[in-house]
């Protein structure tokens, strides 16, 4: 069959086009799945990261705990037991010098006694026995009573619904944060009052800590601020969320929300 | 006949479905990004082109001369929604370089090479293979940079394919289009400008596909 230059134009130009066609339906496909592996990669690798970071980051914090457990009881053996001999001396000397020399001794003793409580207090700090012993409500009343003894500020503390113990390593972490925000409360505040209120139910723990002090900006804070990195990371750590409020003169409220079911 | 008349009326107004793309552009003007916003001068100026033709057809025997404009404006504006597209300062550099030697051949094409009553076919093919360069550069560009995890959602997307698809499938019209009108017989034209027609028209619905999208990016 002889084509005429008419028909060869034509069959040319209809299966020349045909096959663009089907050129950039094929370079489409290939695209479209050749994008989806390399994204399915990448997620692939940042999860891989993630999960490497989360490792390091545990690994950090249970090293820094063992460091605060062994520094706690070394202050407390150690430290603490010298310190209450040394008092014991001192009553001695105090018993039995002249008026000079008792007065001194007098003076001393005091000095040790206001010693041997700031040891104990920074030994209870570093490693909060009570949390163990008696549980994460027990060691934040015991903490906000602490912080009520000794210093201007009103702390409090609320349980609404039922709490239900949780392991130690949330526990602990939350009341690291807890420590965490309290003592950024006394340092930069500038507040009168602080509220701890932990709010439970069969799903999920809520525990929201507010100061009524002067705030701060927040964006700034978190580009230098440790503390505030370490809260998000002892949350992180737990498979908490973190929310943070806080505005100048009107306060800073920290929400953290645990999911338990 | 019947088909025969079918094909003509495709061919004469398929180029009028530019409307639905150019009211979502305007429905979603301001979500736009820079280069879609190029996309839709481009678009309003191949509606007026069209309508311009369709009022003027009875009084023009010939109105290849407005090709050859609209070749160069198509070009420019096309060439920049690339230009605003693409992040990559090299590929930029690139696209404006070409934009430029391309523009000023398909000046001195319809000048001095091409005869301004005749179909413009050197300009339209270098055009048309400029257009398969850019869309593959611009697919490039989104696997190197991971950016976009949604394709389907991406109003650049959806256009890319479009000007890939409408330039690639009419490569092979443009080039042989003079001895198409005067080699083949009138049936026989009436396809070919059908098949123009027909990835004309897929373009402009994948035009509005890609404007649709762009409000919904947005959005959010």
């Amino acid at each position: 069959m002889v084509l005429t230059e008419e028909e060869r134009l034509l069959i040319m130009v209809l299966s020349g086009t045909f096959g663009m066609f089907l050129l950039v339906l094929g370079i489409v496909i290939f695209f479209i799945t050749y994008k989806k592996k390399l994204i399915k990669q990448q997620l692939e690798m940042q999860t891989l990261e993630t999960e490497h970071q989360l490792k390091l980051l545990q690994g950090i914090i249970q090293t820094q705990e063992n460091e605060r457990k062994r520094f706690a009881e070394d202050l407390h053996d150690e430290v603490g037991a010298m310190l209450s001999t040394a008092k014991l001396n001192i009553a001695r000397i105090e018993r039995s010098a002249d008026k000079k020399a008792a007065e001194l001794a007098t003076e001393t003793k005091s000095m040790l006694n206001s010693i041997i409580t700031n040891i104990r207090r920074i030994a209870k700090d570093l490693l909060p026995s009570t949390l163990e012993k008696l549980g994460f409500i027990e060691a934040i009343k015991e903490l906000c009573n602490s912080v009520n003894k000794s210093s201007i500020i009103n702390a409090s503390f609320e349980e609404v619904g039922k709490y239900k113990r949780q392991d130690i390593k949330i526990e602990l972490a939350l009341y690291r944060v807890v420590q965490e925000l309290v003592n950024n409360a006394l340092k930069h505040a500038n507040a009168t009052e602080i509220k701890i209120v932990l709010k439970c139910n069969s799903k999920q723990i809520e525990l929201e800590i507010n100061d009524n002090g002067q705030g701060f900006d927040l964006e700034q804070v978190k580009e230098s601020g440790l503390g505030l990195r370490n809260i998000e990371s002892r949350i992180n750590m737990i498979d908490g969320k973190l929310d943070y409020f806080s505005e100048i003169d009107k306060g800073t409220t920290a929400k953290i929300t645990i999911d338990i079911s | 006949m019947i088909l025969n008349k079918l094909l003509l009326n495709v061919i004469n107004y398929q180029a009028l479905l530019v409307i639905l793309p150019v009211t979502i552009s305007l429905y979603n003007f301001s979500y736009l990004t820079k280069g879609l916003k190029t996309l839709s001068y481009y678009l309003y100026f191949s509606l007026t082109i069209e309508i311009l033709v369709k009022l003027f057809n009875e009084y023009i025997d010939n109105n290849l001369p407005a090709l050859h404009v609209f070749t160069l404006i198509e070009f420019l504006l096309i060439s920049m929604v690339y230009f605003y597209s693409i992040n990559s300062n090299v590929i930029k550099r690139l696209v404006l370089t070409i934009t430029l030697l391309v523009s000023v051949f398909i000046v001195i094409n319809s000048i001095y090479i091409q005869n301004i009553f005749s179909f413009n076919t050197n300009a339209r093919a270098i055009e048309n293979v400029v257009f398969i360069i850019y869309p593959l550069a611009f697919f490039y560009s989104i696997l190197k940079e991971l950016k976009i995890l949604k394709l389907e959602k991406e109003p650049m997307f959806w256009i890319n394919i479009a000007i890939l698809l409408y330039f690639s499938c009419n490569l092979f019209i443009f080039i042989f289009s003079n001895y198409i009108i005067d080699s083949l017989s009138h049936v026989n034209n009436l396809w070919i400008w059908f098949v123009h027609g027909f990835f004309n028209m897929l373009m402009y619905i994948l035009f509005a596909i890609g404007l649709w999208y762009s409000r919904k990016k947005n959005a959010y």
